[in-house]
Parts: structure tokens; C-alpha cells; sequence
């Protein structure tokens, strides 16, 4: 039997939201269920009108849902503003003694303070109550909630006693909406997508970072933050993303997996490193989490308007890859992936992700550590005299660690295979040759887009980065109403592979990204031959949703 | 004297130039601190003082234009038994990356900056630096400089930096001495050493220096007083104190990480997945 419900929690800024939302979700995915979350958030700190929105499913979900089941009014504004988005039958739980007859009504705040809490606490007894009418079993919440407090035994108890007010007043309004619990056993994480991805970093082997804080990047330096300890990491909040970048190469250069993350302000303060990365051939991994710009634009909301930036990016010719994950389970891979290839071909990687990847929820299947590939390229014994950039397969050379050999050389200047400066054309033509004579190799190691639905179709629906899940959505639904279409994901959108894209070649392609000049398609055309019939474009902040996409397609609209 | 350090014949330097003394300080000086070239790392920027590690056999870093502190700072934290020195201009150190040093007075990286202070842009002809004195002329300055010079040195102390002092290129011994110091300090030391640009400034000579510089008397200043420090770092004119200006012992940037405590980053295995999976485990 397939299920699905719609939840969404409306608030104020500093009304707890974000705990809330955390705490479901985690519920719905002890439970069994899959679960995709996200947020709308206005960029403050307090006040305005936020939103967190959970669909809860009984199969694999990558996008929000259209409508919802039960909306959660913490501020009293929210039964007004959301009111168009509720199902027929659909609930709203409102902090009150009284409401109407699509509301259930409970004094939230008087439960908390009779179960000895204060107003803050209201938020464990909406979660009870919200447990109880979507029939989900105290089994599951009420060990949940003891473990999310479990650093704090007074906390753990008023939040326990609310969360059991809650349950038990909500059973006693006798409302409930018909949700079916799977039977399936617990089992899957829920967490976001740069969650993820600081994962794989560690996985990956990862020891340094430095990064300056800049919204939808911050969560990685943070949650890294807190592993260090643990990991032996060393993790620094640099001065400003000129310093994040250069400490990145200094830490690659002296031996170790670096990393450095921001959004794409910070990443134009980056760029002259990029390009240091470049000549000096050193590893590193740069995430950019995109957020619309130009300049501050929007920064709580998401956007793809990076993409050619990140491929462009950086004075003078020089190799890097673009990876843009799809999913958080994606995002996990997407970060061993980038050490591997930085490392491998000594180049800079870039990971480019987005407020809406970087910050929705999502249940993957665990994550498989076992099977991470970490191959350490770095030279065990190197012959003595050492050369940095003595020619090697591909125009790779080999990469000793300082202390290791007589000296290891590297200079942003044009340089010999001694890595000391030079001026002669005929080395700088030689080292140039040795920097791109990677390129064909580096794009033999790119992945085919990712597909789904009918390889015939006339019709191909093809995105790139966190756009998979609603365009899927979209192609499964486009087929149910007797409409074909093939849906295509890039991940790895940089170096192309022009190979991976004959499968195009006589279809009609709409290409739908979340932007306003059509960057995919534009590098499509140029770089892999592909005839690119129309584009659906999203540049208001919000993602790419299956409905938004629809419409546009159906209705010839381009945005 | 110097130690299996090895300086080069050829240089990009003109005749006279001030970088010359400097380099054979700093070979001097690690010779001096029995190091063996490898297990040294100059880092350096972009000008011709940042040149310096082109011309001596250690490992080298010359990154980006401004921007050598940051890398020294993470080469130090990753690789702690190295001996990390930058060699760096006053533009490159107190202009382009007049941000980092500010910070990297904070954080106390255990690293040496050497900043070969010639009160100008030498690479690229002449140009005023941030240390260029007021009504200084240059061709793009034609009419003089028309803002105050930076003074590293009191600026250095007035962030407690752990070491600060100052050097002058016509003095090869006591610089060498000087910059020996500074390496073997625990901490961040930023050395300002006084070089002589011939071809781009005709103010501040070899002459003009030494009738100038002195060295404070034995027993006439105590660098861990930072009030006197702070006094002698403002002694600036017809006399131009060199030497160990302040020196306090503070907390270093790397020892202050828990993943350093057992020896190096760069020698830290990789993380077992019974790690990885624990830290999976907080997600459900
Ligand atoms: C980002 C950047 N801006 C400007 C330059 C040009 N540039 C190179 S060195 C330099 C100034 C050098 O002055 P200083 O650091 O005092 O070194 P000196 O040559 O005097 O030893 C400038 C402006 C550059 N290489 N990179
Ligand atoms: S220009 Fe000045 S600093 Fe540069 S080498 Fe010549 S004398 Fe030395
Ligand atoms: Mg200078």
C-alpha cells in the first residue's frame, strides 16, 4: 500500500522550528517511513514567517510534496497563510482552547506549563500531539525524545512529560488523519545534504578545513567542527576565503586531504586560489553551495547560477572537476569521489551543491563506509634527486610529501620540473602541454548522467545537481497522465564527456535548471553537440518542484 | 657556517641589493639552528623578497601575491616538525595581506615572517609600499606620498605578538643572530628587517640606516615589559632601534588542536569505519 503524508510547521524565527522539525522527521524515519524535508526560511534571526515542511511516504521521496495534510500555526499566522495549501480533510493544530472544525485545537503553551515546562517547551507537546494524529506509536517518540535530551536530565524530563501531554491530549480531540504505518522496521538516518557530505568527507579521509562562514555553506565547517576531536581533524575558521583557500593548499601541500567550502561570494574572493591550485597542481576540494546571487541575492533561498562560474572560474588554463550530487545519498559519494580525483590527477575539485540540496532532509539507505574507495597517491619512497613536476603518465607527476624527499618544490610562478621559476619559452610551453595533457584522462573518469523512464521517449527531460528529484517526480507523473519522457541527471558536469550525450541526438530536449540564462543548456550545446529544443528556467529562490516543472512543460511556458 | 645550506649562483636580484644579506642571514641562521634543509619549508609570496626561496635549498611554497601566511600557518599545523619560515616584502606582508597577518597575530602559528622591508615595490619598479615614507616620490607618486607609513613594529606589539623585533640588512651577523632567535622561539615572530632597494629607493640607503640604527644597551630594555616595548617600537627618526623589541610566551595555534597532541596530521592514519559508523549513528 502506498502512503503519503504532508506536514508543515509554520513560525517565527526562534520559535523552535528547526528542533521540531528535526524531531519528527527523525520519528517518521525510526518508524520506516522515507522522508524528504525542507525549509523556507527569511534571512533573520527572529520574527518573520518560517516554514518546515516534512512528506512522510511509504517509498523513496526527493522533492516536496503539493499539498498539505496538517499544518502545524505555532505563530498564528500560519492557518491564514497556508490555508490554500491544505488538503480537502486536511488538519491544522493551532495553540488554542477553541478553533474551528478543520482545526485541532490545543492550548499548546498551558499543556507544556501544567507538564511543568515553560513556552519553549510548547514544542515537545505539538510533537506529541502531531505523533498521536498521524497514529505514529509512543514506542518510537518516547525514547526519541529521552535521547534527544539525553545530555540534560532535567530537560530530558519536562520535555518527556510535554511530549506525553501532547500525545495524550490529541488522542482525546478523537481527531486523526487515515496514515498507515509501515510495518518495515526502523533503519535509515535522516539528515540533509551537506550532513551528508561532511560525512563522506570524513570517509574520505579528509584532515583539514578552513572556510569563512557564508549561508548554505556554513553547516559542513561546523558539524566538521565538532567531529575533529574525534576524527584528528584540524578545522579553522579562517579571517576571509582568500586566507580559507591558501590555508586549504598549504595543508594539501604539506600532506594531507583539504578542504574548503562557501557559497559563490566567497568563492569570487577564491578564485585567484583556484587558479594557485591549478599551476601548483595540488589537490583540494572546494564546495560552493549556491545561493542566488548577483552579490548578497537571496541568501537563505537556492538557486543554480554557479555553473558556469565554477567551470570558468580562475585566471589562466588550467584542469578541474565540476561534480554537482543529485541527493544527500549523492552528496555522501560525491565527497570521496572529489578527494579521490583531486588527489589522483592533482587538481582542484569543486563540489557544487545549493541551499536546496545543502539543506533539505532526506532517509538514504545507510551509508556503506566499507565501500568507500580512499587510495593514497601520495609518493611512499620518491627517488633522490626529487622533481615536483618530473613529467609522469597523463602529464601527472609525482606527489611527495615535504620531509619525506631532499625538497619539494612548488611555485605560482611559471616553473621547471624543479619547480623553480623560469621564464624560457620553451619550458613554459612544455609545462602548460603538462597541465592539460590530463584532460583527455580526467574526462574518461567522468560518470554518465544519471536516467530514468523510457530510453525511446521523443521527449527528454534532463537537469543537473539537486534538480533529479523533482525532475523525476515530473517524468513519473508526466507518464502516469500518458506523457512519456525520459528524465536525465548530470552529476559530474565538468570535464563533459560529449560520448554520454549521443543518446540526445534526434530527441526533443528540454533542459530545467534553477536559473535564469539556461547555463546547462548553453554548455551543452557548446561543449557536447547537443540540440537543446527548450529550456525551463526557475530563478525565484524556490526549488524546482515536480508541479512547477509540469506546467512549464505542459504549458510550452519557458519561464 | 651554513650547514648543508646551499645558496644558489644565480639570482634575480640586482647588485647591491639588500636581499643578498638577507638570504645569507637566513641560511646563517638555520645552520645555526642545526636543521637539515628538508625539514625546512620556505613559504613565500610574490616580490623580490619573496624570491629569497628560490635561492636556497629547502622545500618551497611561493604561493600568491599577499597571501603566504595563511599557507605557512596550515603547513605548520599539518606537519609540526617542520620549521616553517616566510619570506616575504612589505607589500606582499603588510599590503595584499595585511588581513592575514592581523589574524595571524591571534591564532600564534609557531612560524618566523621575515619581512624584508624595503619601503617599496621592487618587483614591479617602484611603486610606494604601506611602509613608504610620507612625501616619499615615486613615479606613480610623483607628487609624494600622501598617507602615514604603516610602523610593522608597533603594530606588531600593539596585537601581543609573541616575538617582535627588528633587523637591518647591512648587519649580516647580528641579523643572522637575530633571525636564529626568532626560529628557535615557540610562537609567532615577525621580523621587519630594514633592506636597502637600490634601484627604488634612494631615501632609505645603506647610509641613511647606519646613521641611524642602533641596538638598545645590554640591560636597557626588557622585552616582556610591553609598555616599554610599545615605547621603543615608536622610536623612529635619527634613531632606529634594532633587536628583540617584545617577546611573550603565548599559546601556539597548533598545540591548542586535539588531533596534534599524538604527533603530526600528516602522520594521523586514516579514520576506521567503526568511527565513520558512530558518527552515522547520530543521524538516526
Ligand atoms: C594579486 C596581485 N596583485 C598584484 C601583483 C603585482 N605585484 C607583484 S609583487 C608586488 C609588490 C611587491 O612589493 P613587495 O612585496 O614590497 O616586494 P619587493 O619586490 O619590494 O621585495 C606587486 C604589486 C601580483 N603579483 N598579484
Ligand atoms: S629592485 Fe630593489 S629590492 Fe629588487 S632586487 Fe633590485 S635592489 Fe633589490
Ligand atoms: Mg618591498
Amino acid at each position: 500500500m502506498l502512503y503519503e503524508l504532508n506536514l508543515k510547521l509554520g513560525g517565527e524565527a526562534g520559535q523552535g522550528l528547526q528542533a521540531l522539525g528535526l524531531l519528527l522527521g527523525r520519528l517518521y524515519a525510526r518508524a520506516g517511513c522515507h522522508v524528504f524535508a525542507n525549509q523556507d526560511n527569511e534571512s533573520r534571526i527572529r520574527g518573520g514567517h518560517n516554514s518546515y515542511q516534512l512528506r512522510v511516504a511509504s517509498r523513496p521521496v526527493y522533492t516536496m510534496g503539493e499539498a498539505i495534510d496538517l499544518l502545524v500555526d505555532l505563530d498564528g499566522e500560519s492557518r491564514r497563510i497556508h490555508a490554500p495549501e491544505l488538503v480537502p480533510g486536511g488538519l491544522v493544530l493551532v495553540d488554542s482552547a477553541s478553533g474551528g472544525p478543520r482545526e485541532v485545537a490545543l492550548p499548546l503553551t498551558e499543556i507544556a506549563r501544567a507538564a511543568g515546562g515553560r513556552e519553549i517547551h510548547r514544542n515537545s507537546v505539538a510533537a506529541g500531539a502531531v505523533a498521536a494524529l498521524t497514529g505514529q506509536d509512543r514506542d518510537t517518540l518516547f525514547p526519541l525524545i529521552d535521547e534527544t535530551f539525553a545530555a540534560d536530565p532535567a530537560a530530558r524530563a519536562i520535555n518527556s512529560a510535554c511530549a506525553r501531554a501532547g500525545y495524550r491530549a490529541a488522542l482525546e480531540t478523537g481527531k486523526s488523519l487515515p496514515f498507515a504505518l509501515p510495518s518495515r522496521p526502523a533503519g535509515r538516518p535522516y539528515l540533509n545534504g551537506h550532513e551528508a557530505l561532511s560525512l563522506g568527507c570524513l570517509a574520505a579521509g579528509c584532515k583539514f578545513m578552513a572556510a569563512y562562514p557564508m549561508s548554505p555553506s556554513t553547516l559542513i565547517i561546523t558539524y566538521l567542527s565538532g567531529q575533529a576531536d574525534a576524527f584528528g581533524l584540524v578545522v579553522e575558521q579562517a579571517e576571509d576565503e582568500v586566507a580559507a583557500i591558501n590555508m586549504a593548499l598549504g595543508a594539501s601541500y604539506a600532506g594531507v586531504r583539504a578542504l574548503t567550502a562557501t557559497s559563490g561570494g566567497g568563492f569570487a574572493l577564491m578564485v585567484e586560489g583556484l587558479s594557485l591550485a591549478g599551476m601548483l597542481e595540488l589537490p583540494v576540494v572546494v564546495v560552493i553551495a549556491q545561493r542566488p546571487g548577483p552579490a548578497t541575492g537571496l541568501p537563505t533561498r537556492t538557486e543554480q547560477g554557479d555553473l558556469l562560474f565554477a567551470i570558468g572560474a580562475g585566471h589562466g588554463e588550467f584542469p578541474r572537476f565540476v561534480l554537482a550530487p543529485a541527493t544527500a545519498a549523492e552528496a555522501f559519494a560525491a565527497a570521496p569521489r572529489a578527494f579521490d580525483l583531486a588527489e589522483r590527477f592533482q587538481v582542484p575539485v569543486i563540489i557544487l551543491t545549493d541551499q536546496h540540496l545543502a539543506e533539505s532532509y532526506l532517509t538514504p539507505e545507510p551509508f556503506d563506509f566499507s565501500r568507500v574507495n580512499v587510495t593514497d597517491y601520495r609518493l611512499k619512497q620518491a627517488a633522490s634527486p626529487y622533481h615536483r613536476y618530473d613529467p609522469g603518465p597523463d602529464g601527472v607527476s609525482p606527489l611527495a610529501v615535504p620531509g619525506t624527499v631532499d625538497a619539494v618544490v612548488v611555485d605560482s610562478d611559471e616553473h621547471d620540473a624543479r619547480g623553480h621559476i623560469i621564464e624560457d619559452a620553451a619550458t613554459r610551453n612544455a609545462m602548460v602541454a603538462k597541465r592539460l595533457a590530463r584532460i583527455p584522462a580526467m574526462r574518461a573518469m567522468v560518470s554518465p548522467p544519471l536516467r530514468q523512464g523510457p530510453p525511446e521517449a521523443e521527449d527528454v527531460l534532463l537537469g543537473w545537481g539537486s534538480g533529479w528529484g523533482a525532475l523525476c517526480e515530473a517524468g513519473e507523473k508526466l507518464a502516469a497522465a500518458g506523457r512519456p519522457v525520459e528524465v536525465w541527471g548530470l552529476q559530474e558536469v565538468w570535464p563533459l564527456n560529449p560520448e554520454h550525450f549521443a543518446p540526445l541526438s534526434g530527441r526533443r530536449v528540454t533542459v530545467v535548471e534553477s536559473n535564469a540564462t539556461g547555463q546547462m543548456a548553453r554548455l551543452l550545446s557548446g561543449w557536447a553537440a547537443v540540440r537543446v529544443a527548450r529550456g525551463i528556467n526557475r530563478y525565484d529562490g524556490r526549488p524546482l518542484s515536480a508541479a512547477y516543472i509540469i506546467r512549464h512543460f505542459e504549458g510550452g511556458e519557458t519561464a | 657556517m651554513t650547514k648543508g645550506f646551499q645558496l644558489t649562483e644565480e639570482t634575480a636580484w640586482c647588485p647591491g641589493c639588500g636581499n643578498f644579506a638577507i638570504r645569507q642571514a637566513v641560511a646563517q641562521a638555520l645552520g645555526r639552528c642545526e636543521l637539515e634543509p628538508n625539514r625546512v619549508v620556505l613559504v613565500s609570496g610574490i616580490g623580490q623578497a619573496a624570491k629569497l626561496p628560490h635561492y636556497i635549498n629547502t622545500n618551497i611554497f611561493n604561493g600568491l601575491h599577499g597571501r603566504a601566511v595563511p599557507a605557512a600557518t596550515a603547513i605548520k599545523a599539518v606537519n609540526h616538525d617542520l620549521t616553517v619560515l616566510v619570506t616575504t616584502g612589505d607589500g606582499d606582508c603588510y599590503g595584499e595581506g595585511g588581513n592575514h597577518l592581523l589574524h595571524a597575530f591571534r591564532r600564534n602559528p609557531d612560524i618566523t615572517i621575515l619581512v624584508h622591508d624595503n619601503q617599496v615595490y621592487g618587483l614591479t619598479k617602484g611603486q610606494a609600499s604601506p611602509t613608504s615614507e610620507y612625501g616619499f616620490v615615486t613615479k606613480l607618486q610623483s607628487h609624494g606620498v600622501k598617507n602615514e607609513p604603516l610602523n610593522p613594529v608597533a603594530l606588531a606589539v600593539a596585537m601581543d605578538a609573541s616575538l617582535v623585533a627588528r633587523g637591518f640588512a647591512g648587519d649580516i651577523q647580528g641579523l643572522a643572530a637575530l633571525i636564529a632567535l626568532a626560529v628557535k622561539h615557540r610562537g609567532l615572530s615577525l621580523v621587519d628587517i630594514r633592506q636597502p632597494c637600490v634601484s627604488f629607493n634612494k631615501l632609505n640607503t645603506y647610509a641613511w640606516y647606519r646613521e641611524r640604527v642602533y641596538y638598545p644597551e645590554e640591560g636597557t630594555h626588557d622585552p616582556s615589559d610591553r609598555v616599554a616595548a610599545f615605547r621603543l617600537a615608536l622610536t623612529w627618526g635619527d634613531r632606529i632601534p634594532l633587536g628583540v623589541i617584545y617577546r611573550r610566551e603565548r599559546p601556539v595555534f597548533e598545540e591548542q588542536f586535539a588531533a596534534l597532541t599524538e604527533g603530526t596530521l600528516v602522520s594521523r592514519p586514516y579514520p576506521g569505519t567503526a568511527l565513520l559508523e558512530k558518527a552515522l549513528a547520530a543521524f538516526y
